[in-house]
Formats: C-alpha cells, sequence, structure tokens
C-alpha cells in the first residue's frame, strides 16, 4: 500500500548520494510512526533504564566510598607493614612526629596519628575488654566523622580524659565524671595502666565499635604503655579524595623501612568488592534489557523488509546493487537508533540532573544505609562512561539487527520479489 | 402480498472525501419482496455499494430509514447490527474473502460457532451445505489451494448455511472468469428458486441478466427499476 | 473456542520469523528475570541464614534488660529441660546458652569477646555446629575447656592445647578469673564471628559464674513465616521474658530482607517494560495486516468483543510460549549454577552484607509462577491497544483497504 508513494517519486531510490540516503532513511523511518515510535520507545526505555541506574550505581558507590572512609578509617594509612596482619603492639612507626610534619606539607592533606592498645577497661567492680585509641582529637575532627558523634559531653580536652561509648558505659554502669581504669601490657611487657575520666560518651551507630573503642589523648597511651614517638597508624584524608591517586607517590616517599601505605582500597577491601559484587549482578540485568531490545529491532526490521520486498525487488529489477539497499536500510537502523537514544538519554539527563541536585532520598533504607557506609540521600554521578555505554551497545545491535535481517535482500530474486504480496 | 424484506424510505448518505462532499445517495425509496432476486447496478461512484451496505448494516444513512425482516435499523447499536448480520443476512464479497488459515469448513464453521451452534449440528450442516455445491472433496483444503470459482462457492456456502432471509452479494464476479462467473450465477439463480432474496450489487452484465429486477442508479438516485419476466 | 484457538495458533503460524523474534525476545526477559531472582533469592536466604545462625535463631527468648547490658545479672532458670510446647514439627532445634562479656587473655595479648556457655549436642542449630574445627570440639556441657576462633587465635598467638585466661564478671558482680586449654579453634564464614565468640560448656560456665541461669533461648523453626506462631507461644510461655523474632534483634538485615523481597518486582517490571515495547509493536502489525479479514468477519456479524478475545488469545499464547521457553532456559542457568557461585575474590564484600562466600542460588517456585502469571497478565494488557486499534477501523473501511 505504501510501496507507491516512494515507487511513484524516483528520488525515494536509495542511490549512492549520501545525503539522499539520510533523507530517505528519515523518510522511510515515518512511512509507519506507530512502529517507529514504539521501536524507538523501546530503545529509549532501555538506554534511559540502563544510563540511569548506572548513573545512580556510580553515585551510590562513590557516596559509600566517601562516607566509609570518612567515617572512622580514613583515604589512606601508614601503618607498620606487618601490623595488619599480627596487629602487635610493638609494631609501630616513628619517628611519628618527623613524618606527620613532612607530610602536612602537602597541600590539602591531613594527618592524624593513632595508637592503639588491648586493655581491661574497670569502673568499680565491672571490668570490659577494650581498645584504647590514643589520637589527636583536633587532627581527627577534620578528617573522619566519627568523632561528631558525641552525645553527651564533650570530646577530652585533658590528658587524663576519655571518650567511651554509650553501650561500654551502660555495661559498665559508669557515668559522666567517673574513673575509668585501664590495664594493658605496655610494649616492653610490663603493665600498662591509665587511670582516666569519663569526659564524653559517643554512639557511632555500630554497637561492636561503641562497646569496644575508648579514645584519649595520643601522648598519655604513648607514656601509659611505654610507647615513645611512635604511633600504630597514620591516618591520611585529601579534602578531595580525588587527590589520593595522583598524590600516591609522595605519601610513600620517605617512609621507614617497615612502613608501608595502605589506600582505602587495602583499608576497606569490603567496600571494593560489595562494589565488584553489585556491578556483577548489574551485568545480568543490564545485558538482558540490551538483548531483548535488540531482538525487537530484529523484529521490526523483519516487518520491514517484509513490507518492502516488493519495493526492494523493483530496485534490483532496475539495477540497484544489493548493497545500496542494505546500507539504505542500515541508514534507517542508525536513525531510529538515532531518534530512541535521543529521547532516552535526554529524559536520563534530565532525571540525573534533578536527582544530581536534588538527591534521592533512601528513604526507610537509612538506618540499613548507616550501617553500610552510606549517607541518607543518594546523588548520582554524572559521568560519560555510564551515559555512554548502553547507547553504544544499543547502536552495535541495532546495526547488528540490521544488518542480520537485510542479508536476505542478497538472496532476493527481482521477479519473485516483484510479484511479493 | 407479503411483507417486504427491505424497505428504506428517503435514504441519503454523504461522504467527504478529502473535505469535498460526495452525495453518495439522495433521497433513494427502495424496497424488496421475499423472493426476489435483484441487481444494483450502474456506474462508479453512483451509489450502488453505498446502497447494499446500508441494507446490509455494515453503513448507516444520513437521513431516511431501513428496515430489514421488520427491524428497524436505525435504532439498532452496532453490537446489535452485528447480530443482525450474523443472523439474518448472508454476504458474498468480492473474491478472496474468506479467513486464509481456516479450511473450506472451518471457514463455513466459523460464522456458526459465532452463532452459538453446537459442535455437532456445526459439522453436519456445514458438510452438507457444501457438498450440496459441489466441494464435497474440498472440506479440508484452505483458501490457497482452492481455485476463485471454488473459494467464491465456499463464501456462498458460509453466506446460506445459517439461512439467512437475505443475501447480499458485493460484486461476486470480480476476479473470476466468464464460465466460473456463470457457475456461480447458476448457483444463486437455483437459490433463488428455491426462496432465497438476493441482492446484489454488480457493473457485470452477465450478472444482471441473471437478476428477475434491475434497478440502475446513477449520482446517488434511481434512475430505473424494472421487473424483468424469469427466463 | 477450540475454533478460535485453532485460528490464533495458525495466525501465529503465519509470520514464524517475527514471532520466532518476539519468543526470542520474550524468553530472554523471563530468563533474565528468573535468573536475576535466584541469585537475588540466594543473596536472600544466605542472609537470612547468617542472620539465624550467628547465634540468633528465628526467635529467642531473654530476660528483660539483656538487649541493653548483657549481664549476668540479667538472666533466666529454665525450669526443665523440655522446651514449652510449640506446635508439632514446627521446631528444627532450639539451644539455652550463657551468654556475656568477658576478657581473654594469652601470655602476650588482651582481647575484648562475647563468652558463650553452650550445650555442644544442642548447637546444630547454629553457625558453631557446623563450622570446620581444628582440634576438638566441646565433648559436652561440662567440657571445661574453650573454643575459639581461628582468628583471634592468631592475634592471641597461641594455639590449640595451650591455655587463655578469662575474666568475666559472675552473678555477685565480681570478677571471676580462670584459665581455660583451648580444646580447637574454628572457622566460621568471616572473621568477625571468629574474633568476637568464644564457646565454653554452659554447666562449666555456670558454675564458675555461681549460677543456674541462662541468658537466652534460641529456637530454629522449620519455616521463616513460622517464627509468629512460635513467638506467641513462648510469649505465652514465658510472660516474665522478652521474647522477640530474628527481624527484631537484627533490624538492618530484616529490611534488606523486605528489600530484596521488592527488588524482584522492580526487576520484573523493569524488563517487561522494555518487553511490552516490542510485544505492542509485534502484536499490532499481527493485527494490522490482517484488517480485511477481520473486517469481513465483523461484516458477517463478529461482535467487537470476539475481536478483543482473539488478540488477546493470539498474545496469551504467544507469551506462554516465550514464558514456557523462558523458564526452561532459566532452569538451564540455574542447574548450571546450583553448586553456588565462588565469590571468594569478594569474599569480604560479600561478608560485609552478611552472605557467605559462595552464592547459592535459590529456585522458588513460586517466584516462577509469579513471572509467568505476571507475564500473561502484562501480555493480556499488552494486547488491548491493538485491538482497540483494530476495532476502531469500521469493517466497511476495513474490507476497502
Amino acid at each position: 500500500m505504501t510501496q507507491a508513494v516512494s515507487l511513484s517519486a524516483p528520488t525515494s531510490a536509495p542511490t549512492g548520494d549520501t545525503g539522499l540516503t539520510w533523507r530517505l532513511a528519515w523518510r522511510n523511518l515515518w512511512r509507519n510512526p506507530r512502529r517507529t515510535w514504539l521501536t524507538a520507545g523501546g530503545i529509549a526505555f532501555a538506554s534511559l533504564l540502563v544510563t540511569l541506574s548506572m548513573s545512580l550505581q556510580q553515585g551510590s558507590y562513590d557516596a559509600m566510598v566517601s562516607s566509609a572512609t570518612g567515617f572512622y578509617l580514613g583515604q589512606a594509612q601508614i601503618n607498620h607493614n606487618l601490623y595488619e596482619d599480627e596487629g602487635k603492639l610493638e609494631q609501630t612507626v616513628a619517628p611519628a612526629g618527623e613524618l606527620r610534619r613532612s607530610l602536612e606539607q602537602i597541600s590539602g592533606l591531613h594527618v592524624a596519628p593513632r595508637v592503639q592498645v588491648y586493655a581491661l577497661a574497670s569502673v568499680g567492680q565491672r571490668s570490659f575488654g577494650a581498645a584504647v585509641v590514643g589520637v589527636d582529637f583536633e587532627a581527627e575532627q577534620k578528617l573522619v566523622s566519627f568523632f561528631d558523634r558525641v552525645t553527651q559531653g564533650r570530646l577530652p580536652v585533658e590528658d587524663n580524659e576519655v571518650l567511651i561509648g554509650e553501650a561500654l558505659s551502660r555495661n559498665l554502669g559508669a557515668q559522666l565524671g567517673d574513673e575509668l581504669v585501664l590495664l594493658g601490657t605496655g610494649k616492653e611487657g610490663g603493665i600498662g595502666a591509665l587511670a582516666l575520666t569519663i569526659a564524653g560518651l559517643y554512639a557511632s551507630g555500630r554497637p561492636e565499635l561503641d562497646r569496644s573503642l575508648v579514645f584519649t589523648q595520643l601522648a598519655s597511651v604513648q607514656n601509659g604503655f611505654g610507647l615513645g614517638d611512635e604511633v600504630h597508624a597514620l591516618v591520611l584524608g585529601f579534602d578531595d579524595i580525588d587527590k589520593l591517586a595522583p598524590n600516591l607517590e609522595r605519601l610513600s616517599r620517605g617512609l621507614p623501612d617497615n612502613a608501608e601505605l595502605r589506600t582505602w582500597q587495602q583499608l576497606l577491601p569490603e567496600v571494593v568488592q560489595s562494589i565488584e559484587l553489585d556491578r556483577i549482578s548489574a551485568v545480568l540485568f543490564y545485558g538482558s534489557i540490551l538483548i531483548l531490545v535488540t531482538f525487537s529491532v530484529v523484529n521490526t526490521f523483519i516487518m520491514i523488509i517484509f513490507e518492502r520486498t516488493r519495493e526492494f525487488g523493483m530496485l534490483l529489477a532496475l539495477g540497484t546493487r544489493p548493497a545500496i539497499i542494505m546500507r539504505q536500510v542500515q541508514a534507517e537502523a542508525l536513525m531510529m537508533w538515532l531518534v530512541g537514544t535521543a529521547i532516552g538519554l535526554l529524559l536520563s539527563n534530565l532525571l540525573v540532573g534533578w536527582a544530581a541536585v536534588q538527591g534521592i532520598p533512601l528513604g526507610m533504607m537509612e538506618e540499613m544505609a548507616e550501617q553500610y557506609y552510606m549517607p541518607s540521600r543518594l546523588y548520582p554521578a554524572i559521568s560519560l562512561y555510564a551515559m555512554s555505554l548502553a547507547p553504544l551497545v544499543l547502536l552495535f545491535g541495532t546495526q547488528l539487527a540490521a544488518f542480520f535481517v537485510t542479508l536476505r535482500v542478497r538472496r532476493l530474486k527481482p521477479v519473485e520479489a516483484l510479484r511479493a504480496e | 402480498m407479503t411483507d417486504p424484506v427491505v424497505v428504506c424510505r428517503g435514504v441519503s448518505r454523504t461522504y467527504q472525501q478529502e473535505s469535498v462532499p460526495v452525495h453518495a445517495l439522495s433521497q433513494v425509496d427502495f424496497t424488496v419482496y421475499p423472493g426476489e432476486f435483484v441487481s444494483l447496478s450502474g456506474p462508479s461512484g453512483s451509489g450502488k455499494s453505498t446502497l447494499l451496505n446500508i441494507v446490509g448494516g455494515l453503513d448507516r444513512p444520513d437521513e431516511g430509514s431501513v428496515s430489514v425482516d421488520g427491524v428497524d435499523l436505525g435504532e439498532l447499536s452496532e453490537s446489535k447490527l452485528a447480530e443482525l448480520r450474523l443472523h439474518k443476512l448472508g454476504f458474498v464479497f468480492q473474491a478472496y474473502n474468506l479467513i486464509p488459515v481456516l479450511s473450506a469448513l472451518e471457514n463455513v464453521e466459523f460464522i456458526m460457532q459465532l452463532q452459538g451452534v453446537s459442535p455437532v449440528e456445526r459439522a453436519e450442516r456445514a458438510t452438507a451445505v457444501l457438498d450440496r455445491l459441489g466441494l464435497a472433496d474440498m472440506l479440508h483444503r484452505r483458501p490457497g489451494e482452492l481455485s476463485g470459482g471454488q473459494q467464491q462457492r465456499v463464501a456462498v456456502a458460509r453466506a446460506i448455511v445459517s439461512e439467512p432471509v437475505l443475501l447480499l452479494a458485493d460484486e461476486p464476479s470480480a476476479n473470476l472468469d466468464s464460465s466460473t462467473t456463470k457457475d456461480l450465477l447458476e448457483l444463486l439463480k437455483q437459490l433463488n428458486e428455491e426462496g432465497m432474496t438476493i441482492v446484489t450489487a454488480t457493473h457485470d452484465t452477465m450478472v444482471m441478466s441473471y437478476a428477475l429486477r434491475q434497478v440502475h442508479l446513477r449520482d446517488g438516485q434511481i434512475e430505473h427499476d424494472d421487473q424483468v419476466q424469469s427466463a | 473456542m477450540k475454533l478460535l484457538f485453532q485460528l490464533s495458533i495458525r495466525n501465529l503460524c503465519r509470520n514464524k520469523r517475527r514471532n520466532a523474534m518476539l519468543l526470542v525476545a520474550i524468553a530472554v526477559a523471563v530468563a533474565g528475570v528468573n535468573a536475576t531472582n535466584t541469585l537475588l533469592r540466594g543473596y536472600q536466604y544466605d542472609m537470612l541464614e547468617s542472620a539465624i545462625n550467628n547465634l540468633t535463631g528465628h526467635v529467642k527468648v531473654m530476660a528483660e534488660g539483656y538487649v541493653d547490658d548483657p549481664n549476668v545479672k540479667h538472666s533466666f532458670e529454665l525450669s526443665s529441660e523440655q522446651l514449652p510446647q510449640l506446635p508439632e514439627g514446627m521446631v528444627v532445634g532450639w539451644a539455652d546458652r550463657l551468654r556475656i562479656p568477658a576478657v581473654i587473655m594469652s601470655e602476650r595479648e588482651t582481647r575484648g569477646i562475647e563468652l558463650v556457655g553452650v550445650d555442644p549436642a544442642k548447637e546444630d542449630i547454629s553457625f558453631i555446629g557446623e563450622a570446620e574445627i581444628e582440634g576438638e570440639f566441646l565433648q559436652g556441657a561440662d567440657d571445661g575447656r574453650v573454643l575459639v576462633g581461628k582468628e583471634l587465635a592468631r592475634q592471641l598467638q597461641t594455639s590449640v592445647g595451650r591455655r587463655l585466661v578469662l575474666i568475666a564478671q559472675g552473678a555477685d558482680g565480681l570478677n571471676r578469673e580462670r584459665g581455660y586449654r583451648i580444646a580447637g579453634t574454628f572457622d566460621a564464614d568471616g572473621t568477625g564471628l571468629e574474633k568476637n565468640y568464644v564457646f565454653v560448656g554452659l554447666s562449666s560456665l555456670q558454675a564458675l559464674l555461681e549460677t543456674q541461669a541462662i541468658t537466652e533461648l534460641s529456637v530454629r523453626v522449620d519455616r521463616e513465616e513460622q517464627r509468629l506462631p512460635a513467638k506467641s507461644a513462648l510469649r505465652a510461655a514465658f510472660p516474665e521474658l522478652q521474647v522477640k523474632d530474628w527481624r527484631e534483634l537484627d533490624p538492618q538485615v530484616a529490611e534488606m530482607f523486605k528489600f530484596a523481597d521488592a527488588s524482584l518486582f522492580i526487576w520484573f517490571f523493569l524488563m517487561m517494560g522494555a518487553l511490552t515495547f516490542g510485544l505492542v509493536n509485534s502484536l499490532i502489525a499481527a493485527v494490522m495486516e490482517r484488517v480485511k479479514e477481520l473486517g469481513m468477519m465483523r461484516a458477517l456479524g463478529m461482535q467487537n468483543s470476539t475481536v478483543l478475545v482473539q488478540v488477546v488469545l493470539e498474545s496469551i499464547i504467544l507469551m506462554t510460549v516465550g514464558v514456557v521457553s523462558g523458564t526452561c532456559v532459566s532452569l538451564l542457568i540455574y542447574w548450571s549454577i546450583a553448586d553456588g557461585i565462588d565469590l571468594s575474590a569478594y569474599a569480604e564484600g560479600a561478608e560485609m552484607v552478611g552472605v557467605s562466600s559462595v552464592l547459592q542460588p535459590v529456585l522458588l517456585s513460586e517466584d516462577v509462577f509469579l513471572v509467568a502469571i505476571m507475564s500473561i497478565i502484562l501480555g493480556i494488557l499488552a494486547s488491548f491497544y491493538p485491538a482497540w486499534r483494530v476495532i476502531k477501523i469500521r469493517p466497511l473501511d476495513a474490507l476497502r483497504r
């Protein structure tokens, strides 16, 4: 029925003229607008969905990394090279003061020293095991959010003050102002002991930490447990985490032989790996959706070729080479893809742009989000990779679909094709 | 005299063709009595098909009234019209109007299925009517495996199987050669002699020659309406 | 109906290539959704299993105040060795435990841990019952040796057969200190458990703390839903005590669990959304190429509703075939990964979200049926538009085409 249009208009026959090929492809597309819209709609839906969720995924990974590193562990740490495996008291980095000063020369970098010893924490008759962490509270606050979570009292100021978790204080039956006695083993094997006043309580949201970590001044722990100018960790963090990678070489320069630099990827392998795990399961979903959309494009092109068999027969009879007809169909597939992805990307960019400003509230999952290092609002990442991967796969898919279907044109006998219904 | 099968009073029908009004029928009165064999003829655009369609309940007049077997079509909803077509009218369209994926027998059965006839009775009646039209050997062939004349016979079988009060045929001889046309017309004549009322729209003189009443239309009006002596 | 059904089948066979492509698309969608579901369910069940195994059980009975202050004072005595009557066949197992915070010391190191007094015969309901043990498992409730995690042993620089000192608070509020020999070390999924728990015979610990009481009674039921009746029954049996199910005890995991349920639907609708475009497109083509034929049938008196039935029927048949083949493909996928997907390279990440390192896919027949039914419903809905398109064309116009 529609063949007549293109037969009567000599300009609509495929030719070697490129400009004409495109014009013709465009017009052919709108011979059946509903079908074109539905096919392009499928392409648009798939590219919208995949680009949008990839952006959200990337955004959630970024958020995860930034809140995980900014919670307690920092973006990188300098430790004794056996400390991670063995965690022995004597496995320290020294001279800490000097190292810290030289690192602080790097612009945008904050450095916080920590020492950590295990001790029996007692208030009166009650005792619990705890890890005593000696820190520089001022430096810590520039690096991590952990010390913003004081719920009662304040951060220690004096050398004999201590900050403990709410859970531990309940277990110990302790209150602000009570004396906390810490008893452990010192560096040289002797007894390490500290008697401190509880200055503040914190609730980090992670009960296992609240029960086991107590914080006091760096120097107090160093003195009490026989450590000199030594630390177990120098916690590092830049204003902007993106500065970490380019500065790695500089950070590890001039470290003592027994010290090593570990980045967040090594400090928080579980974050890296849960990102990987999520990425893998998403690939399954994206793969299926792109494959099925490609098949609907194949379907559309089967219809197109089928209803234009007579037209193609006529063109072949007139002496047009099959390659030119095939090129024409490929051009139509390209146009179809262009319409679909343009719509999909437009919507996706609008949504991503909007969400990047507003943030998507995670609502009921907030509680969960905290435990898995997530903030309460999710901001999608705007990246070329997320925006271009699905469209490129679809471009390949649509071209392949059209190619697969148009192979038939080469087998077409003009006379039979002309007789086709 | 018996009651008429079809009564059209002052029927007019105007189409908008690319915003130009075309008066397909204007103020036509047309009555058909039981047992008549009427041919509607006239040049293209004379209104013969429009009149046939209006009588068959496929189209509605802009003015005037139509009743078939005493039922005023103007009063009926689309779905009631469909029901009327199903139970009271038989249609034979131009050739190739069978369902291509169903066999001859199934094509005939299909209409009875829509009427709610039981499967056993359906098969019996369809076989009987196809047998009578000389298609006994072709029951299980699909339309594509039948000649044009055979297809049209199946169409007639389908039209008469439910014993309609009126058989309508729109250009029944289109796409048929003259000898198959003759066979078809002999069949219609025979049906008419057995009491079937037939109205056909045609521009084929051979079809007209078999009709007992020839109505000629021109520009949407009846030009002449002649009773022919039965042969 | 039989004839209509035949008609639909034959119509579908008219355009084999096109419908074959559509079937592949439907099958990919269904297989994709099902495969994703089995992984998601596997993940969800694993999460549940870890949560339950982690000394939680489906339902737990504790003394008031124990959660806030896990102290031997917040304990209770189980009157007889028999569990109060629960509906028949529901309970898989139960265990009474005395669980308190303690300090553990080796010659070189000190750590804070949770000391758990158990009756080893009852612990087949928790992770420790199936953990790999180096050395020996506890021999009975009166075994006066301890079982420590591999990681803890490493940190304490000690090994099987050596001695450790444990300090814990007794019922009188005073600390008890006692030396224990290590019976064995256990290897759990993830070092978190290994670092946190030290097991000892229940009676032995009770003797040390001078108490007859326990701090918790953990009950494991057959199916997750049964936790609710079990909870009510236990509430009636222990009116003085706190009875909580795992969802209350581990709200984060419960939240994740519910979230996984919702994800199943989200995945389905996104995938099927993409499929709908192709489906509608094909159905429209299928009816539009038969417009004349359908017009003729309507001229003969076929009702519009019958046209709708025909189109719907074709869509249902297509969907059914697609769903069946997609389901077969997903079964093949499932069987090929039924042994589990080794996530050990990503194990720490998996541990963080509470799953073990081998992800065992779980195929639930309810999910497969749900996907099948919802797909077919979608097929029905998707056929309305094409049917409406063809009904909108008057029979007379359709015939003229």
